[in-house]
Formats: structure tokens, C-alpha cells, sequence
């Protein structure tokens, strides 16, 4: 990175942060949602000035696009496969990271517990790889400006 | 022969797909292609769009289109899903369905003729190197691929074996090994498109876990249509299962007995049609759409299909349009897609419940300046299929022989198409049930009452081509398993003009003279005995060349009086002969010997009958002016 180094001699502190590899998964994941799914101009607008059957109809949009992005980088499931509202019992063997528990929490595993929501899970994170590093304190491009050349 | 791996590759003409297996049996696999995405951007995706994007030099920051296996500068141009994105914004850059264009008659195809029509400050390119660009990206992505997933293999290993149209004449079938062998395979064998998804329906029928096994899902006597409707094209075939002498495969034999013609008409047209209707529809309500909402709308108008023709309870679907600008809310369109407006349109439209004696109108012949790619004006594919039928029958009935192991089952007199017992589905077209459902009803009327039609369950519409070809590049490198007898789909001929005095105005007719006749196998070399041809050393020869998918009864040496009228003329064959050491004379006296490669292709070779000495005939591409 010639600019970092540039600035090394006034600013030692600065460049001895490495930014820590794939750090531009979540700009790739963004600019996918927008490019796909209008995410950015979805979330972006000040939504209180509209009717409900306009916010209804940019949903679509929003939607169809989010969930095509969604489907082809992740394979979704329910963290939770049964239905909920159903009562389930976790015990010490159970994966920590596959339940939050909430309420009157005590004592140890087995706990007992209604599945308030099933939780999401993948079993797969296919994102784009960006072939030159992001660097997180510059500016980054999420979606270009579009101009037709006339 | 000794490969470890065999390699499907599907060359699509709007995606394409890579499927590898072990020859010793093990499960097929689906290549995942390594692609650009966006600039800087790579990802994997199954298949890999057969699209083709030319930037603007400097359109991307240097490197940006650099893929993991490139080494050097990167490529100046960009193949796969971002290229298709790209182009459909900026269509005079792209290039797309140069598999089309590689069997269009019309142009040389060795020109760099692509964008068509486009004005660019830059090269084009030609149909042939469009083709070979995406069949490197398919061999560096399978190379990546065996390197990421630490298979001790090379490409080089892998019997390759590439799909291409059963319709395919051999110029477009010599231009597809030519382009293949251009992309860095050291050698491929060709398969046609229905063939391989056929052999797919084999291999998935033998898989274990399967209910029955193929050879109990056909009897003797059986018509296997093949009926492939995909993205940009519709191919037929026809395979007929007789018995067998040898005891192999329970006594079955498989006979591909017929092929199609190229029909440019698929499942982009039926997208593209419900598109128009809903634009039809937004625009009668006070709104405009720009090219890039149309193409919104495409997409958006996909969606809704499948979803109605996969969901019967579905009545219709909201159809949202945004607009090009950053304001979602204010600007966004809106429609619905009714169920009833699918099955009218798509249903009735493209595949109505015609009668067998309904085909398409006849072309007017365009006059030569007009063309471009040779789209389908008749939507109808039942009309193209009964068309297809009808050139079947008409096939069979030229060859005592295959007339005679299909006749007498077929009722070959009393009918005017041949009617298949049984249908194949391939291509994406026919995911959604409505559309087989209604082939089967339409094959059924045709096939009269009391006669069943059975519907052979595909092994999966998209990639049934690539893991049949896998499949079959298997059964060929270790020898075991069921191949189709196929041979060459077509019978062809040289023109002669025959000798006749002048006379004004009046063009002597060219009598064609069958070289190869339909159903030759791989790896035969037939000789036209009794003619031979005095060359002059130094002078470029030249030879009509036909071709016809309907004189399955033609023999090395018949004479079609007419050639012009009853046969396709393909391109020109031309060779100019170098002078030959120990002839005496200028004029060489050569006899002609076509060969059947083991490839699938065919070679054209002039014989010095007095020396070991012999020629390759090479295809005239030129355009005609």
C-alpha cells in the first residue's frame, strides 16, 4: 500500500494496523443486496412520506432481489427444525451457539424451554471474493454511479 | 485411452455446464465455474453464461477482470455472468448465441464478425473465437477446480467429451472441434445435445437408488422422442429401440433414426412475450418503461411464471418495476401476472394442440443482405415438431432397412408423421409441468386413440446434457456400458454440374453425388469409387457440398438429380494442391475419401492414385457475396 507508507513517517501509529484479510465481505454482501435488490435505496429513504400501498410495492422489489442474493450465497435452514411454540429440552451436550436462552435462567443443563423462535442457520457462505483488498479507512465504492452515455 | 476422468462439457447457446466423473463408475459431478462477478469480483456459479462482454479499453480499472488462473495481463474482455449483466445494458459490446451463428450459412464464420452490426472502435470477434473463449474459460475453470478440490489429475487426463446440436451440420460441428482444440484440449469427442441427455436418462436410471432400470422402461419397438427446448433453441431427435442379436443391455438396441432441423425458438422467447404483454398492460395505464425497466420487467415476469406454473393454486402474481434512479417509493410500477395470461400466452401459444398436418409456414426466402440470425417466426413449437415427425417418416421410408425394423409397428403406409411411443423431456423450458403435460397430450392426439405415450423421467433438466456426455466419454474410454448407435446424422454429397451445352438464362442443375451416407459410424473410411478427379497443381479447387437429414436410404455413390432443390447446401469445400514430387504432368489424378473420425468428425481426403500421397479438403467460409 504506497499510500499508507507515504504517511508512515508522520504517522507511525496508524500504520502498524493490518487490516485483517476479507474485511470487504460485508461491502460485497451490501453492493450484492443493492445491485439485486435496491437494499441501500430501500433503507435510505425516509420512508414516512409515502403510502403504504408505495412502500408495499417497493417491498417487491426489495424483496424478490434480497431473496435471489440470499438463496445463491447461503443454503438456509431453520436453526430449529421442529415448530415453535413447542417445548424443548437442551442439554449440556447441545451446541452453545444453536441457543440463546432467555427467561429464568439457573442451575445447569438440561434445560427445559418453549422454542419462542427457530433461529436461522447455513450450511453454506458462498459470497463473491473481491480480488484486490478493501481497505476499510479509504473509500470504498458500494455501487457506482450510473451514467448513460448518450 | 487409459483417462481416468471423462468430462461433459454442454455448450450452451445461453449457458453452458461441466460435469466430470471417474470412467470406473463413482458419482458424477458438476463443475461449480470460477467467474467474474463485478469488476475485481469472483465467485462460483454451476453454470457459465455463454455471453461475451468487449469493455471499453479502460471501462475497468487495470486487472480488474483478472481471474484466479491468469497469469500475465488479464484479458481484455469478460465471459460469464457479468458479462451478461453488463450486456444487457450495453448490448452493441456483447456477444451472445455465436453457437447460433457458428451454423449460420450466411457468414464466414472465421470472420470477426461479432457484436453483429454493432459500430465498435475496437476488433470484433468471430463466431468461432467467441465459442473458443468460453470453452477456455470452461477448461481453466475445470483445471482450478481439480487444483482446489486436490485432485491429483490434470485436464489433460480427462476424456473430454463436447455436446453440440443434433442439428448441426459438419461445418458447424468441424468449427466447434476446431474451436475446442483452440481453447487448449488436447483432443475432444463430439456427442449430439438429445443423444447426451438420453444417455443422462441411462445413467440415472442405473444409478443405485433408482426405482427401474432404463432397458425395463423401453420395449422393443419403442420411439423415443428426445425433445429439447431450451433457452435460446428447440432440437429433436428420435431414437428407436430394437432388438439385439449380441445379448448385450437385455437384448435392447438403440438406433438414433432422426434428427431436427436448428430451430432458433425457446424460453427466452416465452419470457420475452409475457414482457411485452405487461408492458402492454403498465403502458394502457398511463406509464412509460425504458429499455432498462423492460428489462426489469423480464426478469420480474421469469419470476412470476415459475412461481405460477409451479404453484396451481397460484392465481396471479404482483409484478413490481422499480425505476432506474435511486427513489424506490415514488417511482416504482406495478402490475399482476394472471395465471390465465401464462397458460394463454406460453401454453396455447407455443405449444397449442395442432393437428399433425399443421406446419409451420414456409419461409420466404429473405434476400441475403437481410440476414442475421435466422430466428423462428412461428412460435408454435408444436407446428416445428410435427414438421419434425413428418421429416422423420420421410427419412425411414427412403431406407428399406430401417423402414423394415420400424415399419410394420409404426404404420408407417397409413400415416403422415412418425409418431414416437414415448418422450423425453430436456431443457429448462420444461421444469414447469404444464408444458410436458401438454407435449404428452398433443403426442397422444397424435398418436391416435388406445396408444399410450410414455413420459421418461429426465435426470434433471438443466444438466442432463453435460452428465450424459460425462457418461458416455465413460462408457467410450472403458468400453463398458450401452452406446447409442448413431453414426453421422446427415448423408452428404458433392455437386457436380452436369455437362449440358449453354443455353442463356438457363443454370444447369447440380447433380449431388452421396460421399457419406447417413448412419456412418466413427472411425470409417469410405472411398467413391469409380470417380476419379484430375487436379491441376498449384489452382485452387472447389466443390459444392450438401448435406440432407431425410435420405437415410442414400449409398456412397447415389446421385440426387437436383441437389439445389432437394438438399442443403453447406459451405464449399477448397484445397489447393502443392505440386507433387515424380508427376510428371500439371493435372493429378486423385480419387475422394471421406473419413468418420473417432471423434465424430468428418474429413474429406483427396487419394493421388499413383502415389501414398493425399489431401485434406478444408471448408470455404468465405461469405457469398
Amino acid at each position: 500500500m504506497p499510500a499508507a507508507a507515504a504517511t508512515a513517517p508522520t504517522e507511525p501509529a496508524k500504520s502498524r494496523v493490518q487490516p485483517p484479510p476479507q474485511t470487504g465481505e460485508a461491502l460485497i454482501l451490501l453492493s450484492l443486496l443493492q445491485e439485486k435488490g435496491r437494499f441501500l435505496d430501500y433503507l435510505m429513504e425516509d420512508v414516512s412520506t409515502f403510502s403504504d400501498a408505495q412502500v408495499a410495492a417497493a417491498s417487491r422489489v426489495v424483496h424478490q432481489g434480497c431473496a435471489a442474493v440470499i438463496r445463491e450465497c447461503l443454503a438456509l435452514t431453520p436453526a430449529h427444525g421442529g415448530k415453535e411454540g413447542e417445548r424443548i429440552t437442551i442439554d449440556a451436550a447441545a451446541d452453545p451457539q444453536q441457543y440463546r436462552l432467555i427467561g429464568k435462567v439457573a442451575g445447569t443443563p438440561p434445560f427445559s424451554g418453549v422454542v419462542v423462535h427457530r433461529g436461522w442457520k447455513t450450511s453454506k457462505l458462498a459470497l463473491p471474493r473481491h480480488m484486490r483488498p478493501i481497505d476499510p479507512n479509504g473509500l470504498n465504492v458500494i455501487t457506482p454511479v450510473e451514467v448513460e452515455v448518450r | 485411452m487409459s483417462k481416468q476422468f471423462s468430462v461433459g462439457i454442454d455448450l450452451g447457446t445461453s449457458n453452458s455446464c461441466v460435469t466430470i466423473c471417474e470412467v470406473d463408475g463413482g458419482a458424477a459431478r458438476n463443475i461449480e465455474i470460477t467467474q467474474i462477478l463485478g469488476p475485481s469480483l469472483v465467485g462460483e456459479k454451476p453454470l457459465l453464461a455463454s455471453a461475451l462482454y468487449l469493455p471499453v479499453p479502460g471501462e475497468y480499472a487495470e486487472d480488474s477482470l483478472r481471474l484466479p488462473w491468469h497469469e500475465g495481463p488479464a484479458p481484455d474482455y469478460v465471459v460469464g455472468a457479468f458479462a451478461r449483466e453488463r450486456a444487457a445494458l450495453v448490448p452493441d459490446r456483447m456477444v451472445t448465441s455465436a453457437k447460433s451463428w457458428l451454423c449460420n450459412p450466411h457468414v464466414d464464420r472465421r470472420a470477426p464478425i461479432l457484436p453483429w452490426q454493432a459500430e465498435l472502435d475496437q476488433p470484433k470477434v468471430s463466431p468461432l473465437e467467441a465459442s473458443r473463449r468460453y470453452l477456455e474459460h470452461m477448461r481453466q475453470a475445470l483445471a482450478f477446480d481439480l487444483q482446489q478440490h486436490a485432485v491429483p489429475a490434470s485436464v489433460d487426463d480427462c476424456h473430454v467429451v463436447l455436446t453440440v446440436p443434433a442439428s448441426f451440420d459438419e461445418v458447424a460441428r468441424t468449427l466447434t472441434y476446431e474451436a475446442a482444440l483452440a481453447a487448449g484440449f488436447g483432443q475432444v469427442t463430439l456427442l449430439e445435445e438429445p443423444q447426451a441427455a438420453f444417455y443422462a436418462w441411462i445413467a440415472h436410471s442405473m444409478e443405485a437408488g433408482a426405482d427401474v432400470p432404463w432397458h425395463d422402461q423401453v420395449a422393443e419397438g419403442d420411439l423415443i422422442l428426445v425433445c429439447d427446448v431450451g433457452g435460446g433453441t428447440a432440437d429433436f431427435s428420435l431414437i428407436a429401440v430394437a432388438g439385439s442379436a449380441d445379448g448385450l443391455s437385455k437384448n435392447l438396441e438403440l438406433h438414433r433414426i432422426a434428427v431436427g432441423e436448428h430451430i432458433l425458438l425457446g424460453g427466452d422467447n416465452m419470457d420475452l412475450a409475457l414482457a411485452h404483454t405487461l408492458k402492454a398492460k403498465i403502458e394502457d395505464d398511463g406509464h412509460e418503461l425504458d429499455a432498462w425497466q423492460f428489462l426489469a420487467l423480464v426478469h420480474a415476469a421469469r419470476a412470476a411464471k415459475e412461481r405460477l406454473l409451479a404453484d396451481e393454486a397460484l392465481q396471479e402474481m404482483p409484478i413490481a418495476v422499480p425505476s432506474r434512479g435511486a427513489s424506490l417509493f415514488a417511482k416504482t410500477l406495478t402490475t399482476t401476472l394472471t395465471r390465465e395470461e401464462v397458460v394463454t400466452l406460453l401454453v396455447n401459444g407455443y405449444f397449442p394442440l395442432t393437428a399433425s398436418g399443421e406446419l409451420p409456414a414456409q419461409r420466404k426466402s429473405v434476400g441475403l443482405q437481410e440476414y442475421g440470425l435466422d430466428y423462428a417466426t412461428e412460435p408454435a413449437v408444436s407446428k416445428h415438431l410435427a414438421r419434425f415427425l413428418k421429416r422423420a417418416l420421410e427419412n425411414v421410408k427412403s431406407d428399406e432397412a430401417l423402414a423394415a425394423s420400424i415399419g410394420a409397428r409404426a404404420g408407417l403406409d397409413q400415416s403422415t408423421i412418425l409418431t414416437p411411443t414415448a418422450v423425453l423431456f430436456n431443457g429448462g423450458v420444461f421444469e414447469a409441468a404444464i408444458f410436458r403435460q401438454r407435449v404428452v397430450e398433443l403426442l397422444a392426439s397424435w398418436l391416435g386413440p388406445g396408444r399410450a405415450l410414455k413420459e421418461l423421467k429426465s435426470a434433471g433438466l438443466d444438466i442432463a446434457v453435460s452428465r450424459g456426455a460425462a457418461y458416455y466419454g465413460a462408457v467410450q474410454a472403458s468400453g463398458k456400458g450401452i452406446k447409442i448407435r448413431a453414426g453421422t446424422s446427415r448423408s452428404y454429397y458433392l455437386g457436380m454440374e452436369s455437362p449440358m451445352p449453354a443455353v442463356p438464362g438457363f443454370v444447369p442443375p447440380v447433380k449431388g453425388i452421396c460421399i457419406v451416407p447417413q448412419g456412418t459410424q466413427e472411425g470409417t473410411e469410405l472411398e467413391l469409387a469409380g470417380r476419379e478427379f484430375g487436379l491441376v497443381t498449384g489452382e485452387a479447387v472447389e466443390f459444392r457440398f450438401f448435406s440432407s437429414t431425410v435420405r437415410a436410404g442414400d449409398r456412397v455413390g447415389s446421385v440426387v438429380d437436383n441437389a439445389t432443390r432437394s438438399l442443403d447446401e453447406l459451405a464449399g469445400l477448397t484445397l489447393t494442391l502443392p505440386p507433387v514430387e515424380g508427376v510428371a504432368g500439371q493435372v493429378v489424378p486423385v480419387t475422394l475419401h471421406p473419413l468418420v473420425t473417432e471423434l465424430g468428425t468428418l474429413e474429406l481426403w483427396l487419394q493421388h492414385t499413383q502415389s501414398s500421397n493425399r489431401w485434406k479438403l478444408e471448408f470455404n467460409l468465405r461469405a457469398e457475396e
